[in-house]
Protein backbone atom coordinates (compact mmCIF):
# COMPACT_ATOMS: atom_id res chain seq x y z
CA UNK A 1 0.00 0.00 0.00
CA UNK A 2 1.01 3.64 -0.75
CA UNK A 3 0.35 6.23 1.44
CA UNK A 4 0.96 9.94 0.40
CA UNK A 5 0.77 12.92 1.85
CA UNK A 6 -2.37 14.27 1.73
CA UNK A 7 -1.02 18.05 0.53
CA UNK A 8 -0.21 16.96 -2.44
CA UNK A 9 -2.32 17.72 -5.92
CA UNK A 10 -3.95 15.18 -7.63
CA UNK A 11 -1.26 15.46 -10.41
CA UNK A 12 1.30 14.72 -7.83
CA UNK A 13 -0.39 12.14 -6.35
CA UNK A 14 -0.78 10.44 -10.08
CA UNK A 15 2.51 11.23 -10.59
CA UNK A 16 4.11 9.60 -7.21
CA UNK A 17 2.17 6.67 -7.78
CA UNK A 18 3.04 5.64 -11.12
CA UNK A 19 6.40 6.27 -9.99
CA UNK A 20 6.37 3.84 -6.86
CA UNK A 21 4.80 1.31 -9.19
CA UNK A 22 7.98 1.75 -11.51
CA UNK A 23 10.28 1.81 -8.20
CA UNK A 24 8.62 -1.54 -6.78
CA UNK A 25 10.21 -3.42 -9.50
CA UNK A 26 13.22 -1.81 -9.28
CA UNK A 27 13.03 -2.64 -4.99
CA UNK A 28 11.54 -5.88 -5.42
CA UNK A 29 13.98 -7.75 -7.43
CA UNK A 30 17.04 -8.70 -7.25
CA UNK A 31 18.35 -5.96 -9.21
CA UNK A 32 21.07 -4.12 -7.55
CA UNK A 33 21.64 -1.51 -10.24
CA UNK A 34 19.64 1.01 -8.76
CA UNK A 35 21.90 3.98 -6.98
CA UNK A 36 20.23 5.64 -4.18
CA UNK A 37 21.71 9.17 -3.74
CA UNK A 38 20.60 10.77 -0.08
CA UNK A 39 20.47 14.13 0.91
CA UNK A 40 20.25 16.21 4.24
CA UNK A 41 16.74 15.93 3.58
CA UNK A 42 16.16 12.38 4.00
CA UNK A 43 17.34 12.61 7.55
CA UNK A 44 15.63 15.47 7.99
CA UNK A 45 11.94 14.08 7.27
CA UNK A 46 9.68 12.47 9.47
CA UNK A 47 10.54 13.60 13.00
CA UNK A 48 13.75 12.72 13.51
CA UNK A 49 15.10 15.42 15.56
CA UNK A 50 18.04 16.08 13.44
CA UNK A 51 18.24 19.69 12.30
CA UNK A 52 18.44 20.80 8.63
CA UNK A 53 21.82 22.90 8.06
CA UNK A 54 19.96 26.08 7.44
CA UNK A 55 18.83 25.99 10.77
CA UNK A 56 21.77 24.88 12.29
CA UNK A 57 23.34 27.70 10.33
CA UNK A 58 21.34 29.82 11.66
CA UNK A 59 21.75 28.89 15.60
CA UNK A 60 25.56 29.25 15.20
CA UNK A 61 25.18 32.43 13.47
CA UNK A 62 22.78 33.56 16.23
CA UNK A 63 25.02 32.27 19.30
CA UNK A 64 28.17 34.01 17.73
CA UNK A 65 26.39 37.31 17.72
CA UNK A 66 24.72 36.71 21.12
CA UNK A 67 28.66 36.12 22.22
CA UNK A 68 29.65 39.84 20.98
CA UNK A 69 26.83 41.64 21.41
CA UNK A 70 23.64 42.11 23.83
CA UNK A 71 20.43 41.97 22.03
CA UNK A 72 16.79 40.66 21.83
CA UNK A 73 16.15 38.16 18.67
CA UNK A 74 12.07 38.79 19.89
CA UNK A 75 11.29 41.30 18.27
CA UNK A 76 14.32 42.71 16.29
CA UNK A 77 15.26 42.56 12.50
CA UNK A 78 17.73 40.50 13.17
CA UNK A 79 16.31 36.84 13.03
CA UNK A 80 15.36 37.62 9.47
CA UNK A 81 18.84 38.73 8.88
CA UNK A 82 19.90 36.27 10.20
CA UNK A 83 17.90 33.97 8.03
CA UNK A 84 18.69 35.65 4.90
CA UNK A 85 22.64 35.60 5.82
CA UNK A 86 21.82 31.73 6.07
CA UNK A 87 20.50 31.42 2.98
CA UNK A 88 23.02 33.62 0.90
CA UNK A 89 26.64 32.07 2.38
CA UNK A 90 25.89 28.51 3.26
CA UNK A 91 26.47 25.64 5.52
CA UNK A 92 29.66 24.57 3.69
CA UNK A 93 31.17 27.99 3.08
CA UNK A 94 30.23 29.13 6.77
CA UNK A 95 32.18 25.66 7.91
CA UNK A 96 35.14 26.31 5.51
CA UNK A 97 35.81 29.38 7.29
CA UNK A 98 35.35 28.06 11.07
CA UNK A 99 38.07 25.49 9.82
CA UNK A 100 40.09 28.22 8.24
CA UNK A 101 40.43 30.53 11.57
CA UNK A 102 39.91 27.75 14.13
CA UNK A 103 39.84 24.40 13.40
CA UNK A 104 39.65 22.67 17.14
CA UNK A 105 36.31 24.75 16.97
CA UNK A 106 34.94 22.67 13.86
CA UNK A 107 36.46 19.36 15.50
CA UNK A 108 34.14 20.43 18.12
CA UNK A 109 31.13 21.39 16.43
CA UNK A 110 31.17 17.93 14.44
CA UNK A 111 31.38 16.16 17.96
CA UNK A 112 28.50 18.11 19.29
CA UNK A 113 26.75 17.64 16.09
CA UNK A 114 27.75 13.46 16.82
CA UNK A 115 26.36 13.33 20.47
CA UNK A 116 23.02 15.39 19.51
CA UNK A 117 22.90 12.47 16.65
CA UNK A 118 22.38 10.10 19.40
CA UNK A 119 19.30 11.98 20.50
CA UNK A 120 18.02 11.53 16.81
CA UNK A 121 15.63 8.67 15.86
CA UNK A 122 15.75 7.19 11.87
CA UNK A 123 13.01 7.45 9.49
CA UNK A 124 11.48 4.76 6.99
CA UNK A 125 14.28 6.58 4.45
CA UNK A 126 16.54 4.91 6.34
CA UNK A 127 15.34 2.16 7.04
CA UNK A 128 14.59 1.57 3.46
CA UNK A 129 18.30 2.28 2.42
CA UNK A 130 19.66 0.47 5.54
CA UNK A 131 17.59 -3.03 3.69
CA UNK A 132 19.20 -1.32 0.41
CA UNK A 133 22.74 -1.59 1.44
CA UNK A 134 22.23 -4.63 3.32
CA UNK A 135 20.43 -6.82 0.69
CA UNK A 136 23.79 -5.56 -1.81
CA UNK A 137 22.49 -2.37 -3.02
CA UNK A 138 25.05 1.53 -3.10
CA UNK A 139 23.90 4.35 -1.44
CA UNK A 140 26.08 7.46 -1.90
CA UNK A 141 25.00 10.13 0.75
CA UNK A 142 26.36 14.05 1.82
CA UNK A 143 24.73 13.63 5.47
CA UNK A 144 27.36 13.27 8.26
CA UNK A 145 24.59 11.60 10.18
CA UNK A 146 24.65 8.03 10.66
CA UNK A 147 21.02 7.13 10.98
CA UNK A 148 21.56 4.61 7.52
CA UNK A 149 24.22 2.82 9.76
CA UNK A 150 21.43 2.42 12.64
CA UNK A 151 19.32 0.58 11.00
CA UNK A 152 21.60 -1.67 9.46
CA UNK B 1 22.54 -11.92 2.48
CA UNK B 2 24.97 -12.09 4.88
CA UNK B 3 27.73 -10.05 3.97
CA UNK B 4 28.84 -7.38 5.92
CA UNK B 5 28.42 -3.18 5.04
CA UNK B 6 31.14 -1.35 4.02
CA UNK B 7 31.16 2.13 5.61
CA UNK B 8 33.81 4.36 3.28
CA UNK B 9 34.35 7.63 4.13
CA UNK B 10 38.06 7.71 5.07
CA UNK B 11 39.12 8.44 1.48
CA UNK B 12 40.23 12.20 1.41
CA UNK B 13 41.28 13.09 -2.16
CA UNK B 14 39.12 12.51 -4.67
CA UNK B 15 41.24 10.65 -7.15
CA UNK B 16 41.43 7.76 -4.60
CA UNK B 17 37.80 7.31 -4.94
CA UNK B 18 38.41 5.29 -8.07
CA UNK B 19 39.73 2.50 -6.26
CA UNK B 20 36.43 2.31 -4.90
CA UNK B 21 34.66 0.88 -8.36
CA UNK B 22 35.85 -2.40 -7.32
CA UNK B 23 33.78 -1.88 -3.92
CA UNK B 24 31.03 -0.92 -5.64
CA UNK B 25 31.04 -3.97 -7.85
CA UNK B 26 30.53 -5.91 -4.83
CA UNK B 27 27.84 -3.39 -3.41
CA UNK B 28 26.61 -3.37 0.07
CA UNK B 29 28.47 -0.17 0.28
CA UNK B 30 27.40 2.81 1.49
CA UNK B 31 29.72 5.85 0.72
CA UNK B 32 29.29 8.93 3.27
CA UNK B 33 30.55 11.46 1.02
CA UNK B 34 31.30 14.32 3.17
CA UNK B 35 32.28 11.81 6.18
CA UNK B 36 30.91 11.02 8.85
CA UNK B 37 30.15 11.32 12.40
CA UNK B 38 31.51 8.58 13.87
CA UNK B 39 34.85 9.72 13.24
CA UNK B 40 34.16 13.70 13.05
CA UNK B 41 37.38 14.21 11.89
CA UNK B 42 36.93 12.50 8.76
CA UNK B 43 34.39 15.80 8.14
CA UNK B 44 37.50 17.96 8.16
CA UNK B 45 38.56 15.94 5.19
CA UNK B 46 35.43 16.46 2.89
CA UNK B 47 35.36 20.20 3.94
CA UNK B 48 38.97 20.14 2.83
CA UNK B 49 38.12 18.92 -0.19
CA UNK B 50 34.81 20.64 -0.82
CA UNK B 51 34.97 23.91 0.73
CA UNK B 52 37.66 24.86 -0.19
CA UNK B 53 37.17 25.47 -3.62
CA UNK B 54 33.74 26.75 -3.72
CA UNK B 55 33.49 29.94 -5.42
CA UNK B 56 30.89 31.78 -6.40
CA UNK B 57 27.38 30.56 -6.50
CA UNK B 58 27.43 26.74 -5.86
CA UNK B 59 25.03 25.86 -8.37
CA UNK B 60 26.83 27.40 -11.02
CA UNK B 61 30.14 25.51 -9.50
CA UNK B 62 28.50 22.56 -9.66
CA UNK B 63 27.30 22.68 -13.33
CA UNK B 64 30.59 23.73 -14.29
CA UNK B 65 32.05 21.13 -12.98
CA UNK B 66 30.17 18.67 -14.46
CA UNK B 67 30.31 20.40 -17.94
CA UNK B 68 33.61 20.18 -17.49
CA UNK B 69 34.01 16.53 -16.64
CA UNK B 70 36.70 17.60 -13.89
CA UNK B 71 36.68 15.82 -10.63
CA UNK B 72 34.23 16.78 -8.59
CA UNK B 73 34.70 18.47 -4.91
CA UNK B 74 30.96 19.34 -4.29
CA UNK B 75 28.50 17.02 -3.17
CA UNK B 76 26.48 16.40 -5.41
CA UNK B 77 29.16 16.30 -8.38
CA UNK B 78 31.27 14.53 -6.65
CA UNK B 79 28.62 11.87 -6.54
CA UNK B 80 27.82 11.56 -9.94
CA UNK B 81 31.48 11.74 -10.86
CA UNK B 82 32.35 9.34 -8.51
CA UNK B 83 29.94 6.98 -10.00
CA UNK B 84 30.82 7.59 -13.69
CA UNK B 85 34.50 6.64 -12.93
CA UNK B 86 33.44 3.68 -11.54
CA UNK B 87 31.42 2.21 -13.92
CA UNK B 88 33.08 3.72 -16.98
CA UNK B 89 31.48 0.84 -19.25
CA UNK B 90 27.89 1.85 -18.41
CA UNK B 91 28.72 5.51 -20.02
CA UNK B 92 26.74 5.16 -23.39
CA UNK B 93 23.82 2.39 -22.11
CA UNK B 94 21.26 2.97 -20.51
CA UNK B 95 22.38 1.03 -17.18
CA UNK B 96 23.20 3.00 -14.46
CA UNK B 97 20.22 4.54 -12.17
CA UNK B 98 20.55 7.65 -10.28
CA UNK B 99 17.61 8.65 -7.91
CA UNK B 100 18.35 11.48 -5.85
CA UNK B 101 16.14 12.35 -2.91
CA UNK B 102 16.70 14.28 -0.07
CA UNK B 103 18.41 17.30 -1.28
CA UNK B 104 16.24 20.27 0.31
CA UNK B 105 18.54 23.03 0.05
CA UNK B 106 17.65 26.08 -2.36
CA UNK B 107 20.88 25.83 -4.16
CA UNK B 108 21.13 21.80 -4.84
CA UNK B 109 17.31 23.08 -6.66
CA UNK B 110 19.22 25.29 -8.81
CA UNK B 111 21.68 22.84 -9.54
CA UNK B 112 19.14 19.41 -10.54
CA UNK B 113 18.18 20.98 -13.52
CA UNK B 114 21.37 21.13 -14.73
CA UNK B 115 22.62 18.49 -13.34
CA UNK B 116 19.85 16.65 -14.76
CA UNK B 117 20.70 17.53 -18.42
CA UNK B 118 24.33 16.60 -17.87
CA UNK B 119 23.32 12.55 -16.69
CA UNK B 120 21.00 12.26 -19.26
CA UNK B 121 23.49 13.46 -22.25
CA UNK B 122 25.69 10.37 -20.80
CA UNK B 123 22.32 8.41 -20.52
CA UNK B 124 22.35 7.94 -17.31
CA UNK B 125 18.72 7.62 -16.34
CA UNK B 126 17.98 10.02 -13.75
CA UNK B 127 15.30 10.55 -10.87
CA UNK B 128 14.58 12.64 -8.03
CA UNK B 129 12.00 13.07 -5.55
CA UNK B 130 9.42 15.15 -5.66
CA UNK B 131 9.86 16.75 -2.74
CA UNK B 132 12.81 17.80 -3.30
CA UNK B 133 12.02 19.89 -6.24
CA UNK B 134 10.21 23.41 -6.23
CA UNK B 135 7.08 23.41 -7.78
CA UNK B 136 8.18 26.49 -10.11
CA UNK B 137 10.69 23.91 -11.49
CA UNK B 138 8.04 21.21 -11.58
CA UNK B 139 5.84 23.04 -14.21
CA UNK B 140 8.73 23.97 -16.49
CA UNK B 141 11.66 22.64 -16.35
CA UNK B 142 10.75 18.79 -15.29
CA UNK B 143 7.05 19.27 -16.50
CA UNK B 144 5.30 17.04 -13.93
CA UNK B 145 7.91 14.48 -14.03
CA UNK B 146 9.83 15.78 -10.71
CA UNK B 147 8.58 12.78 -9.16
CA UNK B 148 10.59 9.15 -9.94
CA UNK B 149 10.88 9.28 -13.29
CA UNK B 150 13.89 7.41 -14.00
CA UNK B 151 13.01 3.53 -15.84
CA UNK B 152 14.91 1.48 -17.84
CA UNK B 153 13.63 2.14 -21.91
CA UNK B 154 12.69 5.32 -20.99
CA UNK B 155 16.01 7.48 -21.68
CA UNK B 156 16.26 9.69 -24.38
CA UNK B 157 18.58 12.26 -25.16
CA UNK B 158 17.94 15.67 -24.44
CA UNK B 159 17.61 18.81 -26.22
CA UNK B 160 20.39 21.40 -24.44
CA UNK B 161 17.32 23.35 -22.68
CA UNK B 162 16.55 20.04 -20.79
CA UNK B 163 12.71 20.47 -21.57
CA UNK B 164 12.72 17.37 -23.08
CA UNK B 165 13.69 13.73 -20.91
CA UNK B 166 11.50 11.10 -19.54
CA UNK B 167 8.16 10.67 -21.00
Amino acid sequence: MVILSPNISQQDASISLASVGRLRTFLSGADRSLVFFAGAGASTAGNTGMPSTPNLLQWILLDALKRVVEFEIEGSDLAGAITDISDSIGFEITLNDLWQTCREATILLYRSLAEYEQRCTPNQVHSLLAYWLTTGGIVLTTNYDCLIEREC
Amino acid sequence: MGRSLAVRYQEEKVPTLCGLAERFEQGFCLFKIHGSLDDPRSCLGALEHVGTRLGGRRANLLAEIVRRDRFALSAGAASILIFRRCYPSCIGQEVPLCLFFGFTTKVTHQALPRFRTALIRHRFLFGTTQATIPSSLRQTRFRGNAAVDGCRGHCQPLADDGARGFR
